[in-house]
């Protein structure tokens, strides 16, 4: 049994993991832990499916390097190593160190982070270290930074619980923060009188529990927080003292808000929200002292990210709301230790440790501290910034790790150019076959969850440990030590560490390093923890940081109305309220949005091999208002073309009046490994923050237009389909299930000879027999390879979408031995018994499907989510399609009235 | 011999029934007909207007394809409206300028909607709700526009607010009564109403009085009210009541009444007796119909009267003799039902309610005196006691000794509603298309034992839909013939196919 964390989202759940001795499917056993302070036993979805995603298939076992044919070969680490360091050494030579950069990830582990950072900025003496944190919440980082003078986060989720209102802006909480909206929900049951007020242009499963939604229009977020400034003041809701003793700029602030966003008739037209639901808002606000706003994405990947969150924290200065229990401004990130990221520094515009590039003094200390040769003095260059270099041959030399840029960039197409004629591309991965991976000169193969051991920091300042309970796979390495070995091959000091405890520890003594108020006085302090040995650092427990000494955690911080600017006062910025850079016209005329999903996380690599997590949206989608559907000419359930100005996709349209008039919403998640052409990040503008550069991944302008296909089809198969050598269809996407994958195609021009295209994709073995049907009058056709007992694949085509449920066809897969109807129904192509058509997948955690839920419902006459979960279990784990299953009841009760 | 012209003035859902009963009673034969339209669109479905925003088409929405006409020789005109008749000279002169004789003439001219006359009603973007092409003019307008408001809060504006919250605006009824629908509703039930409508994001302000529209500040118009308070949007929709479209009838000399309408006699005729007038163009008895199903009826009425100058019938002839105004919709959703003297307005009327704030219901029963008939009804929030309770009113039932319980909601089964078995044969199960129970009971005898079925056999629940539940329970309730086995067979079939069919040699 082993106590660990989870490593999706930035709650950074507690994790016991069991692992079964012999070596089977099953082989381990996954369960919240119940003494983390983050979820207490809770887990979502995905956490609940970390066991589907640990089996070792398409892992990359061994290093390997391409050679001049451009094909890959696998080596040892020795050479591998050899190579890297050698070709560094070389650019670094001729090109100088400003050609050298690394790219890498919320997902890496503080310890990884540290030596990655120490590497670039203290001994390669360039500050180009940038990662995909830059995409997440970066602008969070410089908001916090111009506020209260160092990246802190003053809350921690028992806020939440204790606010009396709870103003949720730019997330979609119950989808991709899940736990933590459990939480905000219980708290809500218990005090009735809570409230909830959801800010987003999207209606999403967040909204369904929120007392108030106001949609704003995309980018609009500082009229709306100017206006609550102004509205605040106007109404005498100010903390006088407070703004008095603790902040200077509220003058500014004031008087820059009132100039635009002094009429609340203004601000609605601006926001595009209701007047009255604006000031029912504002009210709220004002009335209730114990608030917290939380924000995520929706504010930081904004050209005007930064100033978002400084409208936000205005407000929150203003009333001195901030600092005490149940109040304040709260970013919560989306990775697992994009917050360990920004502590040790390993951001380009950061230094290390809170401590700032920009400032002399630090940038002493942090030498002085490592004895390195150099130390970085100017800022690197940022994820955009970064790729458009090596895109221009700047930078020679580019080591990823653990992250996906060609799929998860703005302009992605310009980042996959980049990469291919980057002359030295280092790339990190647990997986070869990624998106990334596949343009790589040498490749390492890394640890993955459940292997790799160290810790990270979740979006309450709470530091956890992630232990490892599964071996090394083949000659699979910590991050850290590949690092360390291509540094001393550089002839680096200060990289010969026995293990992670000790990398631990000098980042804990670095966060010390001259920490007192004479000197140079920083929040982030964990000198508590600089003494651990590697028993004492193994058996380390959840705690918050500052923890200046042991066994003192800070549960908030600024609860003594000192913050870290020189004079010890939190500043108002003044913010003024701008338009995305890219604007919708007549050509593009609609906005596109992209975020996540419920049961995915980042690019698939990880959740795409978990069957329970594929069957909830199992294929890349558009969504979109039925008007500008109608408008547009493309039908619901159809595919779709999405263009932009700088990439497309095909997509499958779900219509919806969730998604707000002239926008379009798209999941990130897609990649070319499970879909034909699903890369949402091609169509992003790489436009970004002024300050922190963060992408504006929420407002691209966009069409869409119909993808018209003459022919479509589903195939399952227990073997992967050789798409490379058949005629490859214009359109397929690839779902795991249960010891099977099931794709969906679609083509154009006649339908192939299927037995032949059949017989090249599967390349079935002579063992099984086929059984096949074709219709000519209705121009179908649909086979079936077996063995008797069992299905191989199978496989329908027909010129209409009237295609067989895909829920009855997972069920044949999942059945060992089949009986009479199913054979039966197999001939016929449809399933004889309606009870066998489960639906949609609701439930994933305890796979219930739509059907069966609305099914129940009429017949046990359910009208409760509870009394849904007594008869089905649905919804009784992770609670997360719980939002669902109310609409299903809804729907179901509707449907009998009618 | 020369046919006898007959012109039909209107092409709208009474225009189109009763060129259907013509049909029926092989009129078509007889008259040489000829349909004037002012619209460009062959008659459709305006009761389910609203679904042009949901993707139907106004080819989807038709009530009869070109064949219709082709096939029986009717010559429609679209785009053609009357413009003048004289009675004198018995002709219509059109709109494109073509003098056409008459021998009788039927006028369907339905209603047009009223527009009160407040400055400014006529500033660009101020429309109204009735015709397809009104429906394309918002749908237009809903390009660039974010706020819309609809000013009245009767039937047709909440129709309205729906199309208008289909294509994403912002949407707001303003009413001047104090509660919506206040025709079919009480308080009691216009206070759910509002409240269920106010959950779905429709802003309503009741009591308000416009009294101008004007250039806005922030969106294209503002809305003045009497009280000073003002509303800001960018399309107006009016839909204040609607008058009946008698211009031509006045012209032409006819009988009209005080408020507007052709005043008609039991047999749909006007003042002159070669002149019908059906639909909500006609005025009986001092009342205006603004129902599918009182058209149907003097559609029926005046195709049967002039079949009997033709024909010998040993049948009395139909008259027209006022008709039922209870009505059940669903809109935004909301079901809303309003059976008879939904405002107990009968001397000695006693009421019974039912309200569950938790599930926003509200019920409510009107009964005579003695307890004995059920007067009137008022359903909001759920109706599946409408067809019931009309049934109950029309075929006057004898009520159960507490009639509350056909309102209460059924805790335990015993209490359920009335049994359809209980009806007599002849009771009319659908308005509408004046279907009678015995007609469903021969359909299903015929072996037509689906709801899909009944509609295509008997018309039933084609109209406003609200009769189906009872036709689902009439269906319930009758012996069935022998089972549709289609299926079954194929499946036999296919049962029979081998596994194995494949020669891999």
């Amino acid at each position: 049994m082993t106590c660990t964390t989870c490593p999706y989202c930035g709650v950074g759940c507690g994790v016991v993991a069991t692992t079964n001795a012999d070596d089977k499917p099953n082989r381990v056993h996954i369960q919240g832990d119940e003494n983390h302070p983050a979820n207490a036993g809770r887990l979502c979805v995905k956490g609940s499916a970390l066991a589907e995603t640990v089996g070792l298939e398409g892992r990359l076992l061994r290093p390997a390097i391409r050679n001049s044919q451009g094909t890959v070969g696998s080596t040892g680490w020795e050479q591998a190593l050899d190579y890297t360091a050698g070709r560094l050494q070389e650019i670094i030579a001729q090109h100088g160190p400003e050609a050298v950069a690394l790219y890498v990830s919320g997902q890496l582990l503080t310890e990884d982070y540290y030596v990655a950072n120490k590497l670039v900025k203290g001994w390669l003496g360039t500050a180009n270290i940038d990662t995909n944190s830059r995409l997440c919440m970066s602008s969070a980082v410089a908001g916090h930074k111009r506020a209260f003078g160092e990246d802190l986060v003053p809350c921690n989720y028992e806020d939440l619980e204790e606010a009396d209102l709870v103003v949720l802006v730019g997330s979609n909480t119950a989808w991709c923060h899940p736990v933590l909206y459990q939480r905000l929900m219980k708290s809500r049951r218990e005090r009735p009188e809570k409230r909830i007020v959801v800010i987003d242009p999207r209606r999403t499963t967040t909204c369904e529990q929120a007392d108030l939604h106001l949609p704003v229009r995309a980018g609009s977020d500082v009229w709306l927080f100017n206006g609550l400034l102004t509205w605040l003041h106007q109404h005498g809701v100010m903390d006088a003292d407070f703004v008095a003793q603790h902040t200077d700029g509220v003058d500014g602030a004031l008087k820059l808000a009132r100039e635009q966003a002094g009429r609340v008739e203004a601000v609605a037209k601006a926001c595009g929200v209701p007047l009255v639901q604006l000031e029912q808002f504002y009210s709220m606000f004002a009335a209730t002292p114990k608030v917290v706003t939380l924000f995520s994405q929706g504010v930081n990947q904004s050209s005007a990210g930064t100033d978002k969150v400084n409208s936000v924290i205005n407000c929150h200065l203003l009333t001195g709301r901030i600092g005490k229990p149940g109040m304040g401004p709260f970013s919560i990130t989306g990775q697992p230790n994009a917050m360990g990221g920004r502590e040790v520094g390993g951001l380009a515009n950061t230094l290390a440790a809170h401590m700032e590039l920009d400032k002399a003094r630090h940038r002493e200390a942090v030498q002085e501290f490592w004895g390195s040769p150099h130390i970085a003095s100017k800022p690197g260059l940022k994820a955009v910034d970064l790729f458009e270099a090596v895109h221009q041959g700047r930078i020679k030399a580019l080591w990823i790790m653990g992250t996906n840029p060609v799929v998860s960039m703005p302009d992605a197409e310009r980042v996959q150019q980049a990469l291919g004629q980057c002359e030295l591309l280092v790339v990190s991965d647990l997986f070869a076959n990624t998106d990334t991976a596949r343009h790589a000169e040498v490749v390492l193969p890394a640890l993955g969850w459940g292997e790799k051991d160290g810790t990270v920091t979740n979006s309450e300042r709470c530091i956890s440990r992630q232990r490892a309970f599964l071996p090394a796979p083949g000659e699979a390495k910590p991050d850290w030590w590949a690092l360390c070995e291509v540094a001393k091959r550089l002839d680096f000091s200060g990289f010969d560490y026995t293990g992670v405890h000790e990398i631990f520890s000098e980042h804990a003594q670095l966060s010390a390093w001259r920490n007192s108020p004479a000197e140079l006085p920083r929040a982030f302090h964990i000198g508590g923890l600089a003494d651990l040995d590697r028993a004492a650092y193994d058996a380390m427990t959840a705690c918050q940081w500052p923890l200046p000494l042991p066994g003192q955690g800070t549960a908030r911080l600024f609860s003594e109305g000192r913050f870290y600017h020189k004079d010890g006062k939190a500043r108002f910025i003044a913010t003024e309220a701008r338009s995305p850079v890219n604007m919708p016209d007549a050509d593009y005329p609609l906005v596109l949005n992209t975020g996540r999903i419920r049961d995915q996380w980042h690019t698939m690599t990880r959740t795409g091999r978990a069957p329970s997590l594929s069957g909830h949206l199992a294929e890349p989608f558009v969504a979109m208002h039925p008007y500008e559907a109608m408008l547009a000419g493309v039908q619901d359930g159809h595919l779709v073309r999405v263009s932009t100005r700088w990439g497309k996709l095909v997509a499958r349209l779900r219509c919806t009046a969730d998604q707000p008039r002239r926008s379009i919403f798209v999941p990130i998640h897609w990649t070319d490994q499970v879909a034909s052409d699903a890369r949402v990040g091609a169509l992003v503008n790489p436009v970004v923050d002024p300050i922190s550069g963060e992408p504006e991944f929420k407002h691209t302008p966009a069409k869409v237009t119909p993808f018209p296909v003459d022919w479509q089809g589903v195939v399952f198969s227990r073997q992967p389909l050789q798409l490379g050598s058949a005629p490859a269809p214009a359109y397929w996407v690839r779902v795991q299930g249960v010891n099977y994958l099931r794709y969906e195609v679609a083509g154009r021009g006649a339908m192939p000879n299927p037995r032949e295209w059949c017989a090249q994709l599967m390349q079935v073995d002579s063992n099984y027999d086929w059984w096949e049907s074709r219709d000519l009058s209705a121009d179908q056709y649909h086979a079936f390879v077996h063995n008797g007992e069992a299905l191989q694949a199978c496989v329908f085509l027909s010129p209409r979408a009237d295609l067989p449920s895909r829920g009855w066809l997972a069920r044949l897969f999942e059945r060992g031995r089949l009986g009479e109807a199913d054979w039966k129904g197999l001939k016929l192509g449809y399933s004889v018994d309606p009870k066998d058509d489960v639906g949609r997948l609701v439930c994933s955690c305890f796979s219930v499907g739509c059907n069966t839920i609305v099914e129940t419902v009429r017949e046990q006459g359910l009208s409760s989510v509870e009394a849904v979960g007594r008869a089905l279990r649905a919804g009784t784990n992770c609670g997360s399609c719980q939002p669902e299953i109310r609409q299903l009841i809804d729907e179901a009760r509707l449907g009998e009235q009618l | 011999m020369n046919r006898e012209r007959l012109i039909v003035v209107g092409n709208g859902m009474i225009g189109q029934k009763f060129l259907e009963q013509l049909v029926a009673l092989d009129l078509h034969r007889h008259y040489r007909l000829t349909v004037l339209s002012g619209e460009p669109h062959r008659a459709y479905d305006r009761v389910h207007l609203s679904d042009y925003f949901r993707g139907r088409s106004a080819e989807d929405l038709a009530l009869a394809d070109e064949d219709f006409f082709h096939c029986h020789d009717i010559d429609l005109r679209l785009a053609e409206p009357a413009e003048t008749l004289r009675l004198d000279e018995k002709t219509v002169i059109t709109a494109r300028g073509n003098t056409l004789a008459f021998d009788k003439l039927v006028l369907a001219t339905g209603s047009f909607p009223f527009v009160p006359p407040v400055p400014g009603h006529d500033r660009s973007g101020c429309m109204v709700y009735r015709t397809i092409e009104d429906l394309e003019a918002i749908k237009q307008a809903g390009r660039d526009a974010e706020i819309g408001v609809v000013i009245g809060g009767g039937l047709l504006g909440l129709e309205a607010a729906s199309a208008l919250r289909d294509i994403g605006l912002q949407t707001h009824v303003v009413e001047f009564a104090q509660r919506l629908m206040a025709v079919q509703v009480d308080d009691a039930g216009g206070r759910v109403l509002r409240r269920k409508i106010e959950q779905l994001g429709v802003f309503v302000h009741t009591e308000m009085n416009t009294k101008e529209i004007v250039d806005g500040d922030f969106y294209r118009h503002r809305l003045n009210f009497a009280d000073g308070k003002s509303l800001e949007t960018d399309l107006v929709v009016f839909s204040a009541g609607i008058r009946p479209q008698d211009t031509l009838a006045r012209h032409a000399g006819l009988t009209i009444g005080e408020r507007g309408g052709v005043v008609i006699d039991n047999f749909c005729r006007s003042s002159h007796p070669d002149v019908y007038c059906i639909g909500e163009a006609a005025l009986w008895q001092g009342r205006i119909f603004g129902l599918v199903a009182p058209g149907y009826e003097m559609a029926r009425v005046a195709a049967s009267h002039l079949a009997s100058l033709h024909q010998r019938s040993g049948q009395d002839l139909p008259e027209f003799t006022g008709a039922d105004m209870s009505t059940k919709l669903k809109l935004l959703g909301v079901d809303v039902a309003s059976v008879g003297d939904a405002h107990a307005a009968t001397p000695g009327a006693c009421c019974y309610r039912y309200e569950d704030e938790s599930k926003q219901l509200y019920k409510k029963l009107v009964v005579s005196e003695d307890k004995r008939r059920l007067l009137g009804a008022v359903l909001v929030g759920e109706a599946r006691e409408y067809s019931t309770l009309l049934q109950v009113m029309l075929n006057e039932i004898d009520l159960p000794e507490s009639p509350e319980a056909l309102i209460l909601p059924h805790l335990d089964a015993a209490a359920s509603a009335i049994d359809p078995g209980c009806l007599p044969e002849p009771a009319t199960i659908c308005a509408c298309q004046a279907v009678s129970k015995g007609d469903l009971q021969a359909a299903i005898a015929a072996g037509h034992c689906s709801l899909g079925a009944l509609k295509t056999e008997t018309g039933a629940a084609t109209g406003c839909g609200g009769c189906a539940s009872m036709v689902e329970k009439l269906l319930a309730v009758s012996e069935r013939p022998v089972e549709d086995c289609k299926q079954e067979i194929l499946e036999q079939a296919v049962e029979e196919m081998p596994l194995y069919v494949e020669d891999r040699a």
